[in-house]
């Protein structure tokens, strides 16, 4: 499903060349729960961007479903992201204007389906994920966990072949934290969602089918 | 294309609904203030020009005026073409004027003035002097030893309230002396004193053609020029080709012709101020709404670069902002607009008080439409550069921001 080879990414720095990643070579399958950790700048979040098509290697290749992330133009990969990827960030990323279920459904609208079609999947999403009693409320006033919760309702009800979480329990604690991976699993589990997620905390172990740990830019350890 | 337009009038929408009311606010009236200021200057502008114009035909030139051929100081058979002209279709009536020099002598004040001799049921068909009679009567047909005169000859007692040479307070039924350059001397009751806020009706001083051809000694079949007012809604360009078909030698300007070289280089002057005004307007719109936008997107750049990464399109984002301008530039013109209408509204009831006469804004549908269209194109200017901008970031630069 996910296939890098040589993968690269140099930032500059002023002068400085910084080396965020230093050659990665990957394969992840369809369904698999694949959790990225290691120390603050190894490279995790470079690698999720990289992956998820946010951002572009120095050298290297990802082949996504065969498809080389080289050769698709900047629409194409916004189309791509649209269509086959979703995306859960840290601080939840919800539009502050919009009330819970105007976020989930902003997707599918973009994406011109029936309305009514994606109106009963946003309203079943939100039953599944707990959240039909704060549909009509905006993000402010729904607590961390909730918000977090509906991010990925958001990324969820797009059915997209892959979901990219970036740390997104890193500003919720332990309660919410747990109740968001569990719910990533179950969606894992249920629904065959491949999932990459971002970490540091060793506890979320336990969730990952795989885990992919990374030190100065490289793979030190996959298990 | 269309449901990319959908999406980002939903956003708009939103964003306006759930957004910042104050900054909403204060952005509809800075759009309202300035479409004031596009259209209410240029108004009053335009109202003290029409004003004089209105001014010119209803108390000085008519619809058309005709005069002497180049080089005939007078319009001679003056009957045969008053005849042919009250034929001309489109032609309600032709009023001849003939002016005699003099001095004017009220007591110890002497002003030299010319007379201009009229028929007053014709003149009460082609001007409406007739209708600013300040103290008195108009003249009668065919009466004689009688003078209406302009309230500047008129004047006043305190002669320091004239801003011009005046016979010192002349009132109705007070006798005054004029002594005709031929010689003539008469001695006139003055039956009306006539305030048209018109320079020329007012510095003038009107006898009866009877009276003239007395003066004179003879029947007077020629005139200075004759006055020609044209049937309501008719061009009068037209009639003026009209009265050039039916064999008339002299000339035949309309109120146009002559406007265009007594007033050309001041409308022209006034053009420059609206345009200016105008112009000005368009800057500050730019400006504000540029500085509303540029911040509204600097405050949501990491939300722009979240809904680019989460696949929203760059135009998707681009469109938000822009409709949000139309918006508000749409709520801020209609408030301008309202604005604009309570204030000629105003001010026809209190009308601004000038020497020339009062001036009301003139503004018309098709100006307000102009400039509507004016402020949407630079409101969506200012709005599109900005959003652009931050929408064309790298998308992690957007998001760490």
């Amino acid at each position: 499903m996910i296939k890098t080879k040589s993968l690269t990414k140099t930032y500059k720095m002023g002068k400085v060349e910084v080396n965020a990643l230093c050659g990665i070579d990957l394969t992840i399958e369809r369904g698999e729960f694949v959790g990225i950790m290691g120390p603050s700048g190894s490279g995790k979040s470079t690698l999720l961007h990289l992956l998820g098509l946010l951002d572009n290697p120095t050298s290297g290749t990802i082949l996504l479903d065969n498809i080389d992330s080289k050769s698709l133009s900047d629409k194409e990969k916004t189309l791509f992201r649209l269509h086959r990827l979703g995306y859960v960030f840290q601080d939840y990323a919800l539009v502050p204007e919009l009330d819970v279920y105007e976020n989930v459904s902003l997707l599918p609208m973009v994406r011109n389906l029936a309305k009514e079609r994606y109106q009963k999947e946003c309203n079943d999403i939100l039953i599944k994920f707990s959240l039909s009693d704060r549909a009509n409320h905006l993000p402010n006033e729904i607590s961390g966990g909730q918000q977090q919760r509906v991010a990925i309702a958001r990324a969820m009800v797009n059915r997209p072949e892959i979901l990219f979480a970036d740390e997104p329990c890193a500003n919720l604690d332990t309660t919410n934290s747990t109740m968001v991976l569990d719910l990533c699993k179950e969606i894992n589990i249920e629904m065959d969602q491949t999932i990459i997620m971002v970490s540091h905390e060793d506890w979320h172990l336990k969730y990952f089918d795989r885990v992919i740990h990374l030190r100065d830019g490289l793979i030190e350890k996959d298990e | 294309m269309l449901s990319n337009l959908k999406v980002s009038f939903f956003l708009a929408l939103r964003s306006l609904q759930r957004g910042n009311r104050g900054s909403i606010f204060l952005t509809i009236l800075i759009i309202a203030m300035v479409f004031t200021n596009m259209i209410f200057l240029p108004s009053i502008v335009t109202g003290a020009v029409k004003n004089a114009e209105r001014s010119i035909i209803d108390y000085s030139t008519s619809s058309i005026v005709i005069e002497p051929k180049q080089d005939d100081e007078y319009i001679f058979d003056l009957s045969d073409l008053l005849e042919k002209l009250n034929k001309v279709p489109g032609v309600e009536r032709a009023a001849p004027h003939f002016s005699m020099g003099s001095m004017l002598q009220f007591k110890s004040k002497r002003l030299g003035s010319s007379v201009t001799a009229i028929r007053p049921n014709d003149e009460r068909q082609v001007t409406k002097v007739w209708t600013r009679m300040k103290e008195g009567d108009y003249l009668g047909e065919g009466e004689t030893g009688q003078v209406i005169i302009g309230n500047y000859v008129a004047g006043h007692k305190d002669t320091s309230e004239d801003f011009m040479p005046s016979l010192g307070g002349v009132r109705v039924g007070d006798s005054i002396t004029i002594d005709y350059t031929n010689g003539v001397s008469r001695t006139y009751r003055v039956k009306g004193i006539v305030e048209t806020q018109s320079y020329d009706a007012d510095l003038s001083v009107y006898t009866t053609w009877d009276d003239m051809e007395s003066v004179i000694g003879k029947p007077i079949d020629y005139a200075n020029a004759v006055l020609v007012k044209t049937a309501p809604g008719l061009k009068e360009s037209d009639v003026k080709n009209q009265i050039y078909k039916q064999g008339v030698q002299e000339q035949v300007k309309t109120w146009q012709d002559l406007i265009s070289k007594a007033m050309g280089k001041a409308v022209q002057g006034y053009s420059i101020i609206n345009g200016v005004t105008v112009i000005v307007s368009l800057v500050i719109a730019v400006v504000v709404l540029f500085i509303v936008i540029m911040i509204k997107t600097l405050n949501s750049r990491r939300q722009i670069g979240i809904l680019k990464a989460v696949g929203i399109e760059r135009s998707i984002i681009i469109n938000n902002y822009l409709f949000q301008v139309i918006i508000l530039t749409i709520i801020g013109t209609i408030c301008g607009v309202i604005l604009v209408e309570a204030l000629i509204s105003l001010m026809n009831i209190y009308p601004l008080h000038f020497p020339e006469g009062d001036i009301v804004p003139y503004v018309t549908p098709l100006e307000l439409l102009t400039n509507s269209l004016y402020l949407f194109i630079v409101s969506a200017i200012a709005g599109y550069i900005p959003a652009w901008r931050v929408a064309s970031e790298d998308i992690l630069t957007a998001m760490r921001s």
